[in-house]
């Protein structure tokens, strides 16, 4: 072997080896050859810089292209737009392209002054520099006079010059001593100005969508808002995200051969759905009325807050209002507080609202006839409620009329708790609604095996062991609309959400409480100030402590309600108004005379304020005859 | 005429005839598939399937050649090759530019370039060179510097049409043949060492260019000064995995791989076929040159001198093509014009090629060859 080497390599002497060069040749030639075959493999192991290789080629052969979907609208019952979509315009300029000599007119067609134009590039270019999209004007609505003065400067041509740096001429005498390095050189340059018309360069206009809420701050509380990134993030525009905001289309298109920036073979990811609209039960003029009416109250009564809840004697909601609220189109201003639906998010005890249904129940199971012949005995202390000096006797209608806590628990003491607690249950409460589902608190419905006594007597006139929403107590009050029964509550217009009708008390009962209840909206009930003139009107205030931070509030902070409906016969509308903590009412005979708040000087006087203009608008309600 | 036609009685060797046809038939489509996709048309395939046809008569009609006439006349096409590499330098209507390279003769249909035919030429006329003068190269200085001049005046006409990888192809190919023909290690060592002070005298003078050269390895290929063509000849080979996108799926022949039917041919086959299209090349090139140098050994011990040059100086050309060809593919060479033989697209090099392995056909033939019929061959 050694030999053989050293002969290959001989330098002297003659040297024929034919065989040994032939093999030196091809086998140098078959290695390179199978190091080309491992490397033809190896190259799908290398690295692009940070990426894989093959990751890199793949990324390379397609490209992904988005489809952004249009957000629905909302609309209320009768189609009008509570919430849409804006198309406004922005003026997106790229501060390198844009030619000096066009910064005066773009300024005019902009309306601004041309000094500050050009300070906005100069500073854009200075210190982003390599960022070049400025948007200089934004918001613009279609019908902004600045795009008609873009269209027109686009137009416009001008003589633009530039002046550019060339590398000097050298001779080729100069050139060829160059080279042979006999002459040093270095090169030098000259600007070299040239002229041509031009159009105006790096003015982009881009189309952009802004949610406009047209009701503003009426309905704010109920549609809740989008949030920068235009998703949902608060009442129907939350709830209802997924169908309101569509799908965004994503598609992966394939390298095409014509050029390579364009695009071949698409691969739907995800199709392009645009969003769906959503249509509410809600009457926007109604609740306008319904929002007015609170708003006033809530300041003329210092409350903090106001909601009424307005419904159809279906289940269908025309109404719900909360106050405070803000306008969602003002972007400035956001108070979590002020975007609460109180109607459906607070659990609270209804009070003397509830005295109605303890009636029913009364009368349903026979336990009390409710006619003015019959007596029920208020002289005895009952737990802890005592009897006060006023009265002694009185009937059903004197207790509903004077919302009389005793009376009430009198008749209550003659019912079972499991008959008050099938009752309540049938009536909804402690169950969810399914309005709002991520909003909404369902309230409370303790087992009545668990109750004491004293429960019993406080669930009669709206405490003890149930807590409801308004929502909820609106709904318990549709049995005086359908003779005794309730349906489910209806927010959404275009779900056929199957109707689910219960039959809690009897038809006869239903009526006689119904007629019970229009006295207590007259002269001689708590409810007098709900009276409207040429209307009957029926319904039931109530007033109960308010809990804040866990207990009792000590100052006396007190909740006022007031649940009516109209008319008393084949009741059209029917609404529940809450008034927290208010702090000023005066009484009616002197409005400036001062006097604890209770449901009857408050809560009342927004359902009267908010149906007289319903109900003046509304020509299928009969007026009253004369008397 | 007795012996124009002289017949072998011998058919040409059936596995090399066939890898050989099989890579055409190979080249053609994969080339195909690239300038269809390049050009949006088919003409390159009409045009290329044309010349596969032109080169299989011609090597058909090469198959009945004796080798003695190649040799007898070898002096004289040397003569015409380089007459016809000094037109290819005349002005315009006559020889014709491409991409800045002054490379061809116009011949209206095609551009004919002589620089190929030089390839073929070198070797016919190296091989009878090496034969004639053998005692002169093994032993003197004269044949040295014979054949020095051989190859500098050929070496010369084709730097002066810019087509540096001709030249180094042809040099390489006619050193490696008189190395073969048993010149002394120690004359073939000065004769590098003198070409190597060229390249340093001319590096002196042009040093931006060496650095150029350089930097392709020096380099990161994936940072800044990587060289864009060679980044997309390995990501289309990445893209390529083991079975390919598909044939005509391939996207980097549309604009991100300069010369995609010629020079980049084999990464386009490694990104529509995958490694296993890749293999295919590299293995049939691999066995068709295995038996071509052993047809060259064959003719080595029969004692016909002229047809073993003949046979290794083509195997050689071809091993130096490919594997150049091949390297700048893969990413270990920098892009140059070198075609891969019989798979490119282009009508001289294509009918050169199938001349070549027609001629290595024919010294197998006479190979095998009845020993009487012998007397004639060389």
């Amino acid at each position: 072997m050694k030999d053989k080497l050293k002969a290959l390599f001989k330098f002297s002497g003659r040297t024929q080896h034919y065989s040994r060069r032939q093999t030196l040749i091809k086998s140098l030639f078959f290695a390179l050859m199978f190091f080309f075959a491992y490397r033809a493999v190896a190259i799908h192991t290398l690295s692009a810089g940070k990426v894989n290789i093959q990751e890199r080629a793949s990324k390379q052969a397609s490209t992904v292209s988005n489809f952004k979907a249009h957000r629905g609208d909302i609309l209320d019952r009768n189609g009008a737009v509570l919430a849409s979509n804006l198309i406004l315009k922005k003026v997106n300029l790229d501060s390198t392209q844009i030619q000096s000599a066009f910064i005066a007119k773009l300024a005019e067609a902009l309306m601004m002054p041309k000094q500050a134009l050009q300070t906005a590039i100069n500073k854009k270019l200075s210190k982003h520099a390599g960022r070049k999209n400025l948007v200089i004007r934004k918001n613009l609505r279609l019908t902004s006079p600045i795009l008609e003065n873009l269209k027109i400067l686009k137009k416009v041509k001008l003589k633009i010059c530039r002046a550019k740096r060339k590398k000097d001429k050298i001779a080729w005498l100069d050139k060829a001593l160059i080279f042979v390095k006999l002459k040093t050189h270095k090169p030098t340059y000259s600007l070299v100005k040239t002229c041509r018309t031009e159009r105006i360069r790096g003015v982009r206009l881009q189309t952009d969508t802004r949610r406009y809420y047209p009701k503003s701050a009426s309905l704010a509380p109920l549609i809740g808002r989008i949030n920068r990134n235009k998703k949902g993030i608060s009442g129907i525009e939350g709830e209802f995200e997924s169908a309101l905001a569509g799908q965004d289309g994503v598609v992966y298109l394939n390298f095409n051969q014509d050029s390579q920036a364009s695009y071949f073979n698409p691969v739907v990811h995800k199709s392009l759905k645009h969003g769906q609209d959503v249509q509410l039960t809600i009457d926007a003029d109604i609740q306008f009325h319904a929002y007015a009416a609170v708003k006033k109250s809530v300041n003329k009564h210092n409350a903090d807050s106001g909601s009424a809840i307005i419904l159809k004697p279906n289940g269908e909601i025309l109404a719900m209002v909360n106050y405070p609220a803000d306008d969602p189109n003002d972007k400035t201003v956001y108070n979590v507080a002020h975007y609460r639906n109180r109607v459906l998010a607070d659990k609270l005890d209804p009070g003397s609202t509830m005295k109605p249904f303890t009636m029913l129940l009364a009368l349903d199971k026979k336990k009390i006839t409710a006619n003015e012949d019959e007596l029920i005995d208020v002289t005895k202390r009952i737990g802890h409620i005592r009897p006060d000096k006023k009265y002694k006797q009185m009937t059903v209608k004197k207790i509903l009329q004077k919302s009389h806590n005793l009376g009430t628990v009198n008749v209550a003491e003659r019912l079972e708790k499991k008959e008050l607690y099938d009752t309540w249950y049938k009536l909804g409460f402690g169950q969810p609604l399914g309005l709002i589902p991520s909003i909404e608190n369902s309230g409370l419905l303790r087992y009545f095996s668990s109750w004491a006594l004293s429960d019993k007597r406080s669930l009669s006139f709206g405490y003890g062991p149930m807590q409801a929403n308004l929502a909820q107590l609106a709904r318990a009050y549709l049995v005086f609309a359908n003779e005794g029964a309730v349906p489910a509550l209806k927010l959404i217009n275009n779900v056929n959400a199957q109707s689910k009708i219960t039959q809690v008390f009897s038809k006869t009962a239903t009526h006689k409480i119904a007629n019970l209840l229009d006295a207590v909206a007259s002269q001689q009930g708590s409810g007098y100030r709900a009276q409207i003139k040429g209307y009957s009107v029926a319904g039931k205030t109530g007033t109960a402590e308010m809990v804040v931070n866990g207990r009792y509030n000590k100052k006396g902070a007190k909740r006022t309600f007031f649940a009516g409906f109209v008319p008393v016969k084949k009741p059209k509308y029917i609404m529940v108004v809450r008034l927290d903590y208010p702090k000023k009412c005066y009484t009616h005979y002197t409005p400036k005379l001062k006097i604890s708040c209770e449901g009857s000087n408050s809560a009342a006087m927004v359902f009267k304020e908010a149906m007289e203009n319903i109900l003046s608008s509304d020509q299928s309600i009969k007026l009253l005859a004369k008397k | 005429m007795k012996t124009m036609f002289d017949k072998t009685e011998q058919f040409p060797d059936k596995k090399l005839l066939l890898i050989i046809l099989a890579l055409l038939a190979f080249g053609w489509i994969m080339s195909s598939s690239a300038s269809v996709g390049h050009f949006g048309d088919f003409s390159k395939t009409i045009k290329q399937g044309g010349f596969i046809l032109v080169g299989i008569s011609i090597g058909f009609f090469v198959l009945k050649l004796p080798l003695h006439l190649f040799k007898k006349y070898a002096d004289y096409a040397f003569v015409l090759t380089l007459i016809l590499l000094a037109i290819v330098l005349l002005p315009d209507p006559i020889g014709r530019t491409v991409n800045g390279s002054r490379r061809w003769i116009n011949l209206v249909y095609f551009g004919f370039q002589p620089s190929e035919m030089m390839k073929l030429v070198m070797i016919l006329f190296m091989a009878k060179f090496l034969v004639t003068q053998e005692k002169e190269v093994a032993s003197s200085w004269i044949g040295l510097v014979k054949a020095a001049i051989i190859v500098g005046l050929a070496g010369l006409l084709i730097m002066l049409e810019t087509d540096l990888g001709a030249t180094v192809i042809i040099t390489a190919t006619a050193l490696i043949m008189l190395f073969l023909a048993g010149s002394y290690i120690k004359q073939l060592f000065i004769i590098g060492s003198g070409l190597l002070t060229l390249v340093g005298v001319y590096v002196y003078f042009d040093p931006v260019r060496l650095y150029r050269l350089m930097s392709f390895w020096t380099n990161d290929l994936w940072g800044e000064n990587g060289v864009l063509q060679t980044r997309q000849a390995l990501i289309g080979i990445a893209r390529g995995d083991w079975t390919g996108v598909g044939l005509g799926a391939g996207i980097q022949k549309y604009s991100r791989l300069p010369e995609p039917h010629t020079d980049m041919i084999f990464a386009i086959t490694g990104e529509e076929l995958g490694i296993m299209g890749m293999l295919f090349i590299l293995f049939a090139f691999v066995y068709a040159l295995n038996r071509g140098f052993n047809i060259a050994a064959q003719a080595l011990t029969d004692g016909r001198k002229y047809s073993y040059y003949v046979a290794y100086g083509i195997c050689t050309w071809f091993a130096l093509q490919i594997s150049v060809n091949i390297a700048m593919n893969i990413g270990l060479f920098p892009i140059k014009g070198y075609t891969l033989p019989l798979i490119s697209y282009g009508g001289s090099s294509m009918i050169f090629s199938i001349i070549a392995l027609a001629l290595l056909l024919r010294i197998d033939m006479e190979n095998k060859t009845n020993y009487k019929k012998r007397k004639h061959y060389v």
